[in-house]
């Protein structure tokens, strides 16, 4: 009887406490918001199936969890906490990406730019509620809306931040949605959200091969901290436009990002262990996420409407909405609000430009943030 | 530490100003120099095309002749009449990109698997450029047993629109 007792405390029933039914909620509403939702399915229920996994109470010492030496799931935790897997997916997103949208109005970049504004207000707000330097960087770039440059970015500054800023940063893509809208109507007057954007020029395969290389030299010798990510975004894209290497464009933007991927989603839904995950920190990481998408939106939107005050040929500023960088989104949501004015103003392949712009500024704003505090 | 000293104390705001020009900096010269990639091409071609113009240009002769001097210049004697065709910039460059794709296939080529190839490595437009280039006579159709399939005209040059 006693040896019947004893197993059954060392169950995960008998090891169960309340934090870990919320966190495997959480792992539920993911899996739910995935599958039922579509909301970044591809993300959502990898991380959602690794909260499950990272929170079933287990006894510690057998090298089963993720935060135990030795175990597969701290194997796996390895490219994140080295920061790893996230060039590995941006090598994979430029072998899927046509910068041609963004090629065809280069000015529209700069609403990427301007979205970057979420991450340093963010960062500053972080630092004001009494969060460390390295911590506040690493909260502000959540305002990217990038999960990989975030999770690249805390791994570097905040490594114990990883799971946390992981799950907040995915949480608020799969939310562009529901965040963005509310803001951009609240920014925007109706007669701008029917403004009408002129075709963007078309663009030959020669620009498309220069881009890469060009793009990739500029943006590393202003911020070569952003080396790893830009670099690897850049090298994919240019095997994607180069023709003559379609085979690895082919492998980096299937089997090696969807490899990757699955793995960066368990180990990160995984390392939201109850212990380590549910604190206030946790808490203030998710508020001031929310106020970084927030902020990002804004400033695309209000940066668009200033470039309209000095310009003839004007841009809807939904548009800006897109300089947040999760692609392709925040591009539909503004193709949805522009169509819910108009239904034949179609402005996705506007919304591309900034969206993708997006992508490379946040990659430029972590490179940033990183080299300020990398010690001499 | 909280509030305002918090930032002050942690180079908040000069690494938010200094952060933020770095990537505005960064995309606008990106975007400037994108903006710009279109002229700098075009400028390259016609330098391109100049320098080709200067070296394809017969050297005097060491001692003129002036019997030669005063007769008509020499027909050329190949079988075909070598013809040259003038394309603008895109269709050009899709030229250039269907002759590489075709290379793949050797000398005789089908046009459906050509169209795939192509569609498959983002051309632009290709029906409508090889539409372009059968119509300029820059590809023609095999006729016999090759019937259906297609090859580059022989003696047909091309040469950038001026």
């Amino acid at each position: 009887m006693d040896m019947i007792v004893e197993f059954l405390k060392n169950t995960g029933f008998g090891l169960v406490d309340y934090r870990h039914f919320i966190m495997i909620a959480v792992g539920i509403g993911f899996i739910y918001l995935g599958i039922a939702k579509h909301y970044e399915p591809l993300l959502l229920v990898p991380i959602g199936f690794g909260i499950l996994m990272g929170n079933v109470p287990i006894f510690k010492g057998l090298g089963l969890g993720i935060y135990e030496s030795g175990s597969v799931l701290n194997y796996l935790y390895f490219g994140v906490r080295q920061g790893i897997y996230p060039p590995l997916i941006f090598l994979g997103i430029g072998a899927m990406t046509d910068f041609s949208t963004m090629l065809g109005r280069p000015k529209l970049m700069l609403l990427g730019a301007a979205a970057q504004l979420g991450i340093f207000v963010t960062y500053l707000a972080a630092l004001a509620l009494g969060f460390p330097a390295n911590e506040a960087a690493s909260i502000g770039i959540i305002g990217g809306a990038d999960g990989p440059t975030a999770i690249f970015l805390t791994s570097k500054l905040a490594p114990d931040l990883v799971g946390p800023i992981a799950i907040a940063a995915y949480s608020y893509m799969a939310l562009v949605p529901v965040i963005q809208p509310p803001i951009m109507f609240l920014l925007t007057t109706k007669k701008e959200r029917l403004i009408r954007m002129s075709d963007p020029r078309p663009v030959s395969k020669r620009e498309k091969i220069i881009f890469p290389i060009a793009g990739f030299l500029l943006c590393c010798f202003l911020a070569p901290a952003a080396l790893p990510l830009l670099g690897m975004l850049f090298f994919g894209n240019l095997l994607k436009e180069c023709l003559v290497a379609d085979r690895l464009a082919q492998t980096a933007r299937t089997a090696l990002i969807d490899i990757v991927t699955i793995i960066l989603g368990v180990t990160v839904g995984a390392s939201t262990q109850a212990d380590v995950f549910l604190t206030a920190k946790s808490v203030g990481i998710f508020f001031l996420g929310a106020a970084s998408f927030m902020a990002a939106t804004a400033g695309g939107i209000l940066f668009a409407k200033l470039m309209n005050v000095f310009s003839h040929d004007k841009i809807n500023p939904l548009v800006g909405a897109a300089g947040v960088s999760a692609v392709p989104d925040s591009a539909r949501v503004v193709q949805m609000i522009g169509n819910r004015e108009d239904p034949s103003n179609y402005l996705l392949m506007h919304a591309m430009g900034p969206n993708i712009a997006g992508v490379i500024g946040s990659a430029v704003a972590a490179g940033v943030l990183w080299s300020f505090f990398i010690s001499p | 530490m909280r509030g305002l000293s918090a930032i002050a104390a942690a180079n908040g705001w000069f690494i938010t100003f200094t952060g933020l020009a770095i990537v505005f900096t960064g995309l606008a010269v990106l975007a400037g120099f994108i903006a710009s990639l279109e002229k700098l091409l075009s400028l390259w071609e016609r330098g391109a095309a100049w320098l080709k113009r200067l070296l394809t240009r017969q050297p005097p002769g060491p001692a003129p002749i002036p019997l030669a001097q005063e007769s008509p210049a020499p027909m050329p004697q190949e079988s075909f009449s070598p013809r040259a065709v003038s394309l603008s910039g895109e269709t050009l460059e899709v030229y250039q990109y269907f002759q590489w794709l075709t290379r793949r296939q050797g000398d005789v080529f089908s046009l459906s698997r050509l169209l795939e190839q192509a569609e498959k490595r983002g051309i632009p437009r290709p029906h409508f450029h090889l539409n372009e280039l059968l119509l300029l006579g820059l590809i023609e159709e095999l006729q016999g047993e090759d019937c259906g399939f297609y090859r580059w005209t022989p003696g047909v040059t091309v040469q950038p629109e001026e």
